[in-house]
């Protein structure tokens, strides 16, 4: 417990200068060192390098159509994962899809992360009636199921690649708004903010270089399962038929093909599902290894 | 208490007038008449100028969303031209079929994830331990409608069990409910887990213990009680994941509810239905959240609202 109250001249930047003596090993270090955070860390990267790789890696087109092998079993000679109901390789099309999850998962993420940490920060540094402006909007946000309001919006605007990663991206921001309020409202009543401040230092520089990077920690943290949550949420507008166009191969969208085709052809749907939940789980566990190392104190939502 | 009570109560009214303007602008943000959309397809010329004036579409945006809101609280919100019936009494009537299912569904999660919680906490890094919260982890990253496909699958179509659709017999009740408690559970057991790991190292569980109280009457009467708090909370503000996993729950397994409603809604464009139906599911999200916030001070006497 000691160790986890600093003493006061530990908390100033001046002594977190390089050339102190660290006691403890570096966050990297005891990322890696537990296990959960290792094996979420070796999955997200497994399903990096897929979707990267995926032209050099996927052994047929994932549009291609061959109509006389339709639906062909996992484990044919020509096919690995099978083919679906169009007679595509189920493999390339999991290979090319993880390129459209990651990506609109990590962008609509980022756009949720940029929005709520700007929104958290003002709240909590200026407080009175802006506060109470954000945290009813926050309120309202919380009110609509994300998914129905998902939908409507898309199914309104159309359904493209931006429109899906804007609309994700603006329900998401509550989450971190929140998180980084609760901690600015602490920090700002810290001795080194009052120093900044004694020092001349305006908002935009305490907000921006002093209290920005000691919230950090709970940004990472939150915006590591956001992505989580992304991909749940675009593959579910995928799986209502709102989601990128076909024939682009997505993750949700395959499965939601295989629906119709559970009684002969249970891969299509299963496989699909497969991928999105080890994706899911490998970015959770990273999550929450993460908290575990860098911010004990911060709870499940 | 009674000042908490107000500033909660005038909280309220605002996130719902917030509310009610999310859904005013959602089907404003369009380019081209809102009236067109309310409106089925092949709606004549009159038709449109009929709505167009009903809506006080000449007049400035704020005053249309007077005109909106004075709408919303006599509980207008267009007729649905799919039914052609008032769109909140379609809505109001399909209630029961999604009450019921996530009722159940929540029953079913806090009958399951609490038990599993406080005896994973109690019986911390052991194989029940690692065990059950794996498994909670794995149900936490798992979308929902793929484990109601998956669940049809075999329960359905491989062992010919349950059947896959609609909703009349407790049989049809299984799989939906299991697929929407699925993330709530999880959820619930890992929290009351780690709850329950803060209050059993507090000082008035050790004094529990200290006067030789049975481990039992210490865990369930003095650790379970304190830990719950933040559990109900939780519980609350899921109930808007709740709602939204009914919409896939319901579109998955057919189940007449509001969700599938509103999924079947949108799909032909009947924005009226899905107008009643934000607002509705708004509404019920606010009021929940009120009672649980009030319901803080019966669960533990020590929250006094000042």
């Amino acid at each position: 417990m000691a160790e986890a109250l600093p003493t006061p001249i530990a908390a100033t930047p001046a002594a977190l200068a390089p050339g102190r003596v660290s006691r403890r090993p570096s966050n990297i270090r005891r990322l890696l060192r537990n296990r959960q955070a290792s094996a979420g860390g070796l999955l997200i990267l497994l399903m990096l390098l897929a979707a990267i790789l995926a032209p050099l890696l996927a052994p047929w087109d994932p549009l291609a159509q061959q109509l006389s092998r339709r639906l062909e079993p996992p484990g044919s000679p020509i096919y690995l994962l099978g083919s679906d109901p169009n007679g595509r390789d189920i493999l390339s099309r999991l290979l090319f899809g993880a390129r459209v999850s990651l990506s609109v998962g990590f962008l609509s993420m980022l756009l949720a992360g940029v929005v709520g940490v700007v929104l958290g920060l003002v709240s909590g540094y200026f407080g009175g009636s802006l506060d109470d402006l954000i945290m009813r909007l926050a309120d309202v946000q919380l009110a609509f199921p994300v998914i129905l309001l998902a939908i409507t919006i898309v199914s309104v605007v159309g359904r493209n690649v931006a429109t899906i990663v804007l609309v994700l991206g603006l329900t998401g921001w509550v989450v971190y708004a929140r998180t980084v309020r609760s901690s600015v409202l602490s920090l700002r009543e810290r001795d080194f903010v009052l120093a900044a401040r004694c020092l001349g230092a305006g908002h935009h520089r305490i907000l921006l270089r002093h209290i920005l990077p000691n919230t950090a920690a709970p940004i990472l943290v939150v915006a590591t399962v956001q992505i989580a949550t992304m991909i749940v949420l675009e593959s579910g507008l995928s799986f209502f038929g709102l989601g990128i166009q076909p024939p682009t191969p997505t993750w949700g969208g395959m499965l939601a093909e295989g629906r119709d085709y559970l009684s002969n052809a249970w891969w299509v749907s299963t496989i699909p599902g497969l991928a999105i939940m080890l994706t899911v789980l490998g970015i959770n566990l990273l999550g929450d290894g993460l908290r575990d190392v860098l911010d004990p104190q911060l709870k499940d939502y | 208490m009674g000042s908490y009570l107000a500033r909660r109560l005038v909280q309220s009214v605002f996130t719902l007038v917030g509310v009610s303007l999310v859904v005013f602008l959602v089907l404003r943000i369009i380019p081209g008449d809102p009236a067109r959309l309310l409106l089925p397809e092949g709606a004549s010329p009159e038709e449109i100028t009929r709505l167009r004036t009903k809506l006080g579409l000449e007049q400035a945006l704020p005053i249309q969303y007077l005109i909106f809101l004075r709408d919303a609280v006599r509980g207008d919100f267009g007729r649905s031209y799919q039914y052609d019936e008032p769109a909140l009494g379609i809505v109001l009537e399909k209630v029961p079929a999604t009450a019921e299912l996530t009722v159940y569904a929540l029953l079913f999660a806090i009958l399951v994830a609490v038990p599993i919680g406080v005896l994973a906490a109690t019986r911390r890094q052991t194989v029940f331990d690692y065990g059950t919260m794996g498994f909670a982890f794995l149900g936490q990253s798992m979308p929902s409608f793929w484990l109601g496909i998956m669940l049809i699958l075999v329960l359905a179509v491989g062992l010919r069990l349950l059947p896959t659709s609609g909703r009349g017999t407790w049989q049809h009740l299984v799989m939906p409910a299991l697929t929407l408690a699925s993330f709530q559970m999880a959820l619930i057991a890992r929290l009351v887990r780690s709850s329950m790991l803060e209050v059993l190292r507090e000082d008035y569980v050790r004094t529990a213990r200290g006067k030789g109280l049975p481990a039992r009457t210490v865990v369930l009467r003095h650790a379970l009680r304190n830990s719950i708090i933040p559990v109900v909370t939780v519980i609350g503000l899921q109930f808007g994941t709740l709602l939204g996993g009914a919409v896939i729950t319901e579109t998955v397994f057919n189940w007449p509810g509001v969700g599938k409603l509103v999924v079947d809604a949108i799909y032909i464009r009947d924005y009226p239905i899905v107008q009643a139906v934000l607002v509705v599911s708004g509404t019920a999200f606010v009021l929940i959240n009120l009672l649980i916030d009030l319901s803080y001070s019966y669960l533990d006497p020590r929250i006094r609202y000042a």
